[in-house]
């Protein structure tokens, strides 16, 4: 098991713990301190896990994961982030998922450990919503869009063979994913392997974070637009959540208010909320199967406040991209 | 992550289309023994959750309607009957339900094209064109059109094109229509020939008179190479009448064709632009124009602005006379194949007039007259010369509700023109239309 951390030592002891504590315990635990400066190492040794450290800072989880995965002695590799904390039988639900030869990679579902701030609320909505339809419909068609970077697991010598996760883009995770897809691998997701990552808990982290997810989503376009079109089901969610996240976004951003002015009606602006019954159905059903009915009514507002944000960045970063030519390929930690 | 955006756009109609397709195939597969077995459970909450989305979003639509019915008075822009909730809601439906069709046969289009054989790649397009028309629905056949359409142009370097094209024109609805578009461009100098390849999907909404909106998204293919090509237009008029506020803004992506070394450079051109009237006192108006481009080939990237404002009157119904000036910007110089001054400066006086008559004898005729001006970069502004315009159109309605358009334009204004390629560019085009009514 892979745990990649870079100044993590407020939040690795308690996903060592969780790793520590599974009811299919691991193997080998490894956690790279990619040249923290908190001590993060030291943490981590405490705890009597094998610690890593590159000669220097990898400049990238993709870079730190990358380079303990000479070390792991595993047919499977398990990705934790150091921030992520697993249910006590997360491993043992994801491991099923391998008992088909073809299956290269799997993910679990992620639901954000805090849930407090107007960001951390608004991501607890987003993957109730996500995790409980969207991904859903992604596994049953066989094509999950991501294997989440926060909680997946892989054939070590599969992932070997393909360098392991390249730094090429901002979003390792969609890159290794629809690289397997390409190679002709399947990708699984197992919704009963539950993981809880630390989400961004104030707007400088979230900015940090959709930048990161913004641009590494279009960067993955661009390199593997030609590849995803052989796909069945994948190149069809890849074309809508494009779409969704630029011409949408653009819609959603820049026409709605100039036609609530130019129409001199604020009715216009219901369009921001008028999908509230669409998003509440299947976030009610995620969360009454947690009992959490109450957290997510109470944190619904705050799910249009990300929302918008979202649909800024993705706009930002499509402008940059594409119409610019401007790539973002400094990776900045976030949560 | 997540990419887009939850709940918006057309990701959340493709789930629910994902959804509502399980059952089916779950029959499919379990005829044809493939899969395991125990998934009946898992597809029927599948989509009984999409059920339920959709349900809700009824109910909010149907709730929306009666709180617009209720305030209905109150709403400037609410001209519409005791139907009109139920139009906002079925519009709005067509168009996310058309913009998805459009996205995901696009993405099928691009993949015929890039992987498939080019018999199967006709094949496609074939399908597709029958597919949309089977969507749109037997109903609306009579308002649907079959166009071909071929035009030529030639200007002062020497240029010539000649372009083929067909359309298929469907109407969903009384307000809305989709289509296909395909068409061929050959373009010669006398010395060397490029050719230029484009088939589109395309939608138009027209809520009301004077009021659309125009999706056109497609594939464009030049050197050998693919590029996506589009257009969203919205216009907009306060009143139907055509005498209030009105905007009409378009975004399009296309490569520039005047010139074979355009098209061998494959010269993208990604523009965002308005045209903004605005009614002063009586049949006075002023007009204020604006448009922005990035022009992209290979090797670099150029901006080229403009800029312009006109006075306009009224003078007869469908006519008007006006006084335009304009400013045209490139940031640097291109050695890409068009004309990219500093500045180009054009003071017109302008006519138009357009006529439709009871028998859809319609005529439209722009005339643009007066001088313009230009400074190469680096340099200043040159001494002024003519600059002049002109379009005609005129569209005659043959036996059988078939009609015939037939289109002129013709432009000689310094280094104005979308693709010129000297300071003393000039150009004549014309086009020939046949639109059948498909039975």
């Amino acid at each position: 098991m892979i745990v990649p951390a870079y100044n993590e030592a407020a939040s690795v002891a308690d996903t060592i713990r969780s790793l520590q504590a599974q009811t299919a315990p691991a193997r080998q635990i490894l956690v790279v301190d990619d040249c923290s400066t908190d001590g993060t190492g030291a943490v981590a040794a405490a705890l009597g896990v094998t610690v890593v450290r590159p000669p220097a800072n990898t400049g990238s989880k993709a870079g730190a994961q990358t380079f303990a995965l000479r070390y792991v002695r595993t047919p499977l590799t398990l990705a934790l982030d150091a921030d992520t904390v697993l249910a006590r039988d997360g491993i043992e639900r994801l491991l099923p998922a391998f008992e088909r030869p073809a299956v290269a990679a799997a993910c679990g579902f992620v639901l954000p450990q805090r849930v407090r701030s107007v960001w951390e609320r608004g991501r607890y909505i987003e993957y109730l919503f996500a995790f409980t339809f969207y991904k859903q419909l992604q596994e049953y068609y066989g094509k999950p869009l991501i294997s989440s970077g926060c909680f997946s697991m892989y054939r070590t010598e599969l992932l070997r063979s393909l360098g392991g996760w390249s730094d090429r883009t901002l979003a390792e995770d969609m890159d290794l994913t629809w690289s397997l897809y390409q190679a002709g691998h399947d990708v699984r997701f197992m919704p009963e392997a539950v993981c809880y990552p630390i989400e961004p808990r104030t707007f400088r982290l979230m900015r940090t974070q959709l930048r990161r997810w913004s641009h590494g989503f279009i960067q993955n376009v661009k390199l593997h637009w030609r590849g995803v079109l052989t796909v069945p089901y994948l190149r069809s969610a890849v074309a809508v959540a494009l779409w969704d996240a630029t011409v949408a976004a653009g819609l959603y951003l820049i026409i709605l208010p100039i036609l609530a002015v130019l129409l001199a009606s604020p009715w216009v602006l219901l369009g921001y909320v008028i999908d509230i019954p669409a998003v509440l159905v299947p976030v009610i059903v995620g969360a009454a199967r947690r009992r959490e009915i109450g957290r997510a009514l109470a944190s619904m507002p705050a799910f249009f406040v990300l929302r918008t944000v979202n649909a800024l960045f993705f706009l930002r970063a499509a402008i940059a991209e594409l119409l610019f030519g401007r790539s973002l390929r400094v990776y900045e930690k976030g949560h | 992550m997540t990419a887009g955006l939850p709940g918006t756009g057309i990701g959340g109609l493709f789930y629910v289309a994902s959804a509502l397709a399980m059952p089916v195939r779950e029959a499919y597969r379990r005829a044809r023994r493939r899969g395991p077995p125990t998934r009946w459970r898992f597809v029927a909450g599948q989509a009984g959750l999409a059920l339920a989305i959709i349900a809700a979003m009824w109910g909010a639509g149907w709730l929306l309607g009666l709180a617009v019915h209720a305030v209905r008075p109150t709403l400037p822009f609410w001209g519409g009957g005791a139907h009109a909730a139920n139009v906002l809601r079925t519009a709005t439906l067509a168009l996310t339900v058309g913009t998805l069709a459009a996205v995901l046969g696009g993405v099928e289009v691009l993949r015929a094209c890039l992987v498939w054989s080019a018999r199967r790649r006709r094949s496609t397009i074939t399908l597709l064109a029958f597919g949309v028309a089977i969507a749109s629905g037997h109903s609306a056949a009579a308002q649907s059109a079959i166009s071909g359409q071929a035009a030529g142009s030639r200007d002062s370097d020497g240029n010539v094109m000649f372009r083929l094209g067909t359309t298929v024109d469907l109407a969903a609805s009384s307000t809305t229509r989709f289509g296909l578009a395909a068409s061929h461009a050959r373009v010669t100098d006398g010395v060397s020939a490029a050719g230029l390849d484009e088939v589109a999907l395309r939608g138009t909404w027209r809520p009301r008179r004077g009021s659309s909106v125009d999706v056109n998204a497609g594939l464009v293919r030049a050197a050998a190479r693919l590029a996506p090509s589009g257009q969203v237009r919205v216009r907009w008029r306060r009143s139907s009448d055509g005498k209030g506020l009105a905007l009409d803004v378009r975004a399009r992506r296309g490569i520039l064709d005047g010139t074979p070394q355009l098209l061998a450079n494959r010269v993208a051109r990604s523009e965002l632009g308005g045209v903004l009237n605005v009614p002063l006192v009586g049949a006075l108006r002023i007009r204020g124009i604006g448009r922005a481009a990035v022009l992209q080939d290979s090797l670099e990237s150029n901006w080229r602005t403009m800029l312009g404002g006109a006075v306009v009157l009224a003078v007869l119904p469908g006519g008007e006379v006006s006084g335009q000036y304009s400013e045209l910007r490139h940031a640097h110089a291109s050695t890409a194949g068009y004309f990219a001054p500093r500045l180009v400066q054009v003071i017109q006086a302008g006519s138009y007039l357009e006529v439709e008559t009871a028998r859809e004898l319609a005529l439209a005729l722009d005339v643009g007259v007066g001088v313009g001006r230009v400074a190469a970069q680096g340099a200043p502004l040159g001494p002024w010369r003519p600059a002049l315009r002109g379009y005609a159109m005129v569209g005659l309605p043959l036996a059988g509700r078939t009609q015939l358009w037939l289109e002129v334009e013709a432009e000689d204004s310094p280094g104005a023109g979308e693709v010129a390629t000297t300071p003393s560019w000039r150009y004549l085009s014309t086009a020939l239309s046949l639109r059948w009514p498909l039975p």
